[in-house]
């Protein structure tokens, strides 16, 4: 193909480039963004497929078989939890204006000005050697393209104003430059360029699935076909196999483990998915869209390697082109321009982001914050600060890119793609142990953050790319062989002795966890300043500050409203400035020009939005220099995170008081009710009680009165008044006896001492000693008691006391005539049966439920009052109920009543069962 | 039980279904489970470790998609100072 050819139509791809990213954004102004959608977010992030991807993988699995998946595995294993990690860091990132991984870092650990320098510093140290394999790889393709088929001489050194790919990393930089830089934006978004990665990442796909099936089915009969012929020769069965390529479980861990944290913490990957991420939300689906476009961009990439190895003879041609060379050897030249150009775009989507991502990390942390201690920002600077930022950043792009360009002059060419990718990943996964413990672990410090950094980035750059500076000559090999200063413990690839592993895990494993070593340790014997703090309990605890139950404003500053207007005018131009206020003005219904000072919410707000533009601890100096901070110690600042702990910990135990206390009202009231009820029985009781009392003591009084009064009493009348006044008395007694008596079960709640007794003896007993009183009256009293045992747990004297008012009660009732009483006793299922029954006038029905309350007495007009207290029933059943006992009463068929008390058996009678 | 502890006590479930399926992924795509795919044969001509992998890859897509698919995780959570529409600041 005709160079010239090739440059036309690498010109147009890019031409049409920037006519998308330019629609894109006149788009978005009129409100049609075209990338706030999941999908869109989705294929930005697969700006993680470079040249690499495109290119290298191929060279990678013709060299190690399955090796060269790794680096899609790891982020696809913590695919789960990115919408867990992603959107905690898109949400600490959105809120604090966070742009970048050494933002984060700085604002994180107390908004250090030096700790943003040293990432920063580091980042570009670690991503420059990648850039410049992106260069390398159009160069090279744009040579496969031009000189196919390849001869080692039409490679001649060419000076630079010359090579293809000078101008073209020109060209970048014009792109870059034109989308990233065109305006300060608070929320550094750039709608047209991620429009136009969206697109490279899609083109880039179609043009590698494509060639895969081009090659797969068009070249081969199908996977079957290709993977058979290859599978016959020993040189390619090899790849089939971990063993076959010498792929360890080691080596493959570390390259799974330092890509999952790659694939979050590259620059160009920050970027992507949390700067210009539009919603936190579009996380969940990105977080299987992307894993799923790894693995179709990643399907064809053993086949083209089989395919290749199969196709050319061994070293004829490089594994790294043959996406070019078989579609070349084919005679599809068209193909292979497709091809080129997807190769292409997956090289540029990496350089322009990457450069984008880097300008805004060095001018907002490495130059900004040194620029604004050296000049103090009053009215003497000049009014075109925006101007002048962005003129850092295009400077910055610049810069990198030549240097980018400059490596892969010096040492690029000599390496892969892959081995220098790598060293770019074992860079930044130094950063992992920081971002992860800033969002998980409120103990990590400042000082433990520095500590980890820099031991990890020593070590990296000490077994990694320092060593390949011997392949270049710019050091002696014995620095390899001999290690550092002669000691053979500080050779580079084998440091501390540590033998056997790949140059990657080697390095990964010593620096990664060297790093997290000193991050802790350096954290736990270390102190937080107050705003070291406040940012931590932030960082951390981001959702309690989103639910809006924290307010993020324990900084309490004072500045003048004016300054504060100034500052933003400065930085963000006019009309932002004036469209921030305008919305603050709203949001707390305030006239500021009326306020002569700012409050902390305005301080704040504005300290936002210019770490938005300028950097975390860029913004901390700025606004600290016209803003009066009111001194805050560490004590105060743990104080203000412990209220709000304690708070939160203090509405849950109200909570669960209110509920307890709840409760325990309805008890209470439940209680009272029940107080008040038997007040009223109490009540009743006395004023029952007097009544009784009073009935007998006006006869004895009235007839002491008579006897008294009258001296000429005959004696037989005087006799018989006497002897009512006696029986009287003595109901008075009684009555008095058996209130007492009540009072004493009532009061004592303690139980009473049971012992077992013989039932069928007591009863027998107790009718005994009422003999007398049935013969007084001229009633038959008949026994009928059981020949055995009857055992029950109970108190002798009040279940004689039992017997005997039932027995006296039956008394009552007996007609004056003709009277029988019988008494029985048995055993009914496991149960002692008493019964007493009378012939007398029987229980009227209505007055069955009543008959066991306190002073019922059964009257009736033809019988007059009966004589007793109205206790007597009542006493014998408060005894039973102690018992566990029943007692109720029924009518007998033949008239009269059964009064029947049902007590448990102590221990069941073998004999009775029997009976 | 309040609402903010119900909302947590739901969102501890599926915290620890995504934590399980990372572990999972972690497990089935390192060794030593991996060792046990990786041997020199075919599996209806295609290697059998390449199969392997790509199957794992896939199901780990299928189960994150089925995972994160869920009302509570397409909430409208904006950042604190969110601007709402991203062009109000040009």
């Amino acid at each position: 193909m005709q160079a010239g050819f090739v440059i036309g139509i690498s010109i147009i791809y890019l031409a049409f480039l920037f006519g998308l990213a330019w629609i894109a954004e006149r788009q978005a102004e009129r409100g049609r963004s075209w990338i706030n959608h999941s999908v869109a977010y989705s294929l930005s992030l697969a700006v993680y497929c470079t040249a690499w991807t495109f290119f290298g993988s191929v060279e990678r699995a013709a060299t190690a078989g399955v090796g060269f998946l790794p680096i899609y595995l790891g982020p696809t294993i913590a695919a789960p939890i990115w919408i867990l990690v992603l959107r905690k860091l898109i949400l600490v990132s959105k809120s604090l204006r966070l742009t970048s991984v050494a933002d984060f870092v700085s604002s994180r650990y107390g908004k250090s000005t030096w700790l943003g320098a040293l990432a920063t510093s580091f980042t570009v140290l670690g991503i420059i050697p990648y850039i410049s394999i992106q260069l390398k790889a159009i160069a090279s393709g744009f040579n496969v393209l031009v000189h196919y088929p390849l001869k080692e001489e039409v490679l001649p050194a060419l000076p630079f104003y010359a090579e293809t790919s000078f101008y073209i990393t020109i060209f970048l930089a014009v792109f870059a430059i034109l989308f990233g830089t065109r305006h300060l934006d608070p929320n550094e978004r750039h709608e047209g360029l991620v429009a136009a990665i969206a697109f490279e990442s899609v083109l880039k796909l179609v043009a590698f699935l494509c060639v895969g099936i081009f090659v797969t089915f068009g070249v081969f009969n199908g996977f079957g076909d290709l993977f058979t012929q290859g599978f016959s020769r020993p040189d390619i069965a090899r790849l089939f196999s971990l063993k076959g390529v010498g792929m360890d479980a080691w080596h493959w861990f570390w390259l799974s483990l330092i890509s999952m944290f790659a694939v979050i913490l590259l620059p160009r990957q920050f970027h992507m998915a949390v700067v210009e991420n539009v919603h936190p939300s579009h996380v969940a689906k990105a977080s299987w869209l992307f894993p799923a476009y790894l693995l179709l961009i990643n399907l064809f990439v053993l086949p083209i390697a089989v395919a290749g190895l199969l196709l050319f003879e061994t070293g004829s041609v490089e594994p790294d082109i043959f996406v070019l060379a078989i579609p070349l050897s084919q005679g599809q030249s068209a193909l292979a321009l497709f091809v080129a150009i997807g190769g292409f775009s997956a090289a540029t989507s990496m350089v322009i982001v990457a450069t984008i991502a880097l300008s805004i990390m060095i001018s907002n942390n490495l130059v900004l914050p040194f620029l604004l201690n050296t000049e103090v920002m009053t009215g003497k600077a000049s009014h075109n600060i925006t101007e002048r930022l962005l003129g850092i950043r295009r400077l910055s792009i610049v810069i990198v890119l030549l240097l980018a360009y400059g490596y892969f002059k010096l040492v690029g060419e000599s390496y892969s793609l892959v081995s220098i990718g790598l060293i770019s990943f074992t860079a930044v996964a130094q950063f992992a142990p920081a971002v992860l413990a800033g969002l998980y672990w409120k103990g990590a410090t400042k000082m433990g953050a520095f500590a980890g950094l820099i031991v990890g980035f020593l070590i990296w750059s000490f077994t990694l790319p320092i060593p390949t500076m011997v392949e270049t000559g710019l050091l002696p090999p014995s620095f390899l062989s001999e290690g550092l200063f002669g000691l053979s413990w500080l050779r580079p690839y084998a440091l501390f002795g540590m033998e056997g592993a790949d140059h990657i895990s080697h390095s990964a494993f010593w620096s990664l966890s060297l790093n997290t070593l000193a991050l802790v340790l350096v954290s736990l014997y270390s102190q937080q300043s107050p705003l070291e703090v406040s940012q931590a309990d932030f960082f951390v605890d981001i959702y309690k500050y989103r639910s809006g139950s924290v307010e993020y404003e324990v900084m309490r500053r004072q500045a003048r409203v004016k300054d504060i207007q100034l500052l933003l005018l400065r930085f963000l131009g006019q009309e932002k400035a004036a469209s921030l206020l305008d919305r603050f003005e709203k949001r707390h219904h305030l006239d500021l020009s009326k306020e002569r000072v700012a409050r902390a919410e305005l301080v704040n707000y504005a300290e936002t939005h210019l770490a938005g533009a300028i950097g975390a601890a860029s913004a901390k100096i700025i606004i600290s220099s016209v803003a009066k901070e009111d001194p805050i110690s560490l004590e105060e600042m743990l104080g203000i995170l412990d209220q709000t702990q304690e708070i939160i910990k203090y509405s849950h135990a109200l909570e669960r008081k209110s509920a307890e206390l709840e409760l325990l009202t309805k008890q209470l009231r439940m209680a009272n009710e029940r107080l008040q009820e038997l007040d009223r029985l109490k009540a009743d009781f006395i004023t029952t009680v007097t009544h009784e009392l009073r009935t007998p003591i006006t006869s004895i009084k009235a007839l002491a009165k008579i006897v008294t009064d009258n001296e000429g009493l005959p004696t037989q009348q005087r006799k018989h008044f006497l002897g009512i006044i006696v029986a009287e008395s003595e109901r008075i007694t009684r009555l008095i006896n058996q209130v007492l008596e009540l009072e004493r079960f009532q009061s004592s709640e303690q139980s009473w001492e049971m012992q077992p007794l013989n039932l069928a003896e007591l009863v027998d007993a107790a009718a005994h000693g009422l003999e007398g009183l049935t013969r007084d009256h001229h009633i038959s009293l008949t026994r009928q008691l059981p020949e055995k045992l009857l055992w029950v747990n109970g108190h002798r004297d009040r279940l004689t006391q039992v017997v005997v008012n039932l027995l006296s009660n039956a008394v009552k009732f007996c007609p004056p005539e003709g009277g029988t009483i019988v008494i029985r006793l048995h055993a009914q299922m496991g149960r002692a049966i008493l019964e007493v029954i009378d012939n007398g006038p029987g229980i009227p029905a209505e007055q069955e439920r009543f008959i066991f309350e306190k002073f019922t007495q059964i009257s009736d007009q033809s019988r007059g009052k009966p004589a007793g207290s109205g206790l007597g029933l009542y006493i014998s059943k408060v005894i039973i109920e102690r018992h566990q006992g029943n007692i109720g009463v029924r009518n007998a068929p033949q008239g009269g009543a059964v009064f029947s008390v049902s007590l448990p058996l102590s221990k069941p009678e073998k004999d009775e069962e029997q009976e | 039980m309040g609402l903010l502890e119900a909302v947590v006590a739901m969102d501890k479930n599926k915290t620890a279904k995504l934590l399980l399926g990372f572990i999972l992924a972690a497990v089935l795509l390192n060794y030593p489970v991996l060792g046990l795919a990786g041997q020199s044969s075919l599996v209806c001509g295609v290697p059998q470790l390449y199969v392997y992998l790509f199957v794992i890859w896939l199901l780990i897509i299928v189960v994150t998609a089925f995972l994160v698919n869920r009302p509570s995780f397409r909430s409208t959570d904006q950042p604190l100072y969110e601007e709402g529409k991203r062009n109000q600041l040009k």
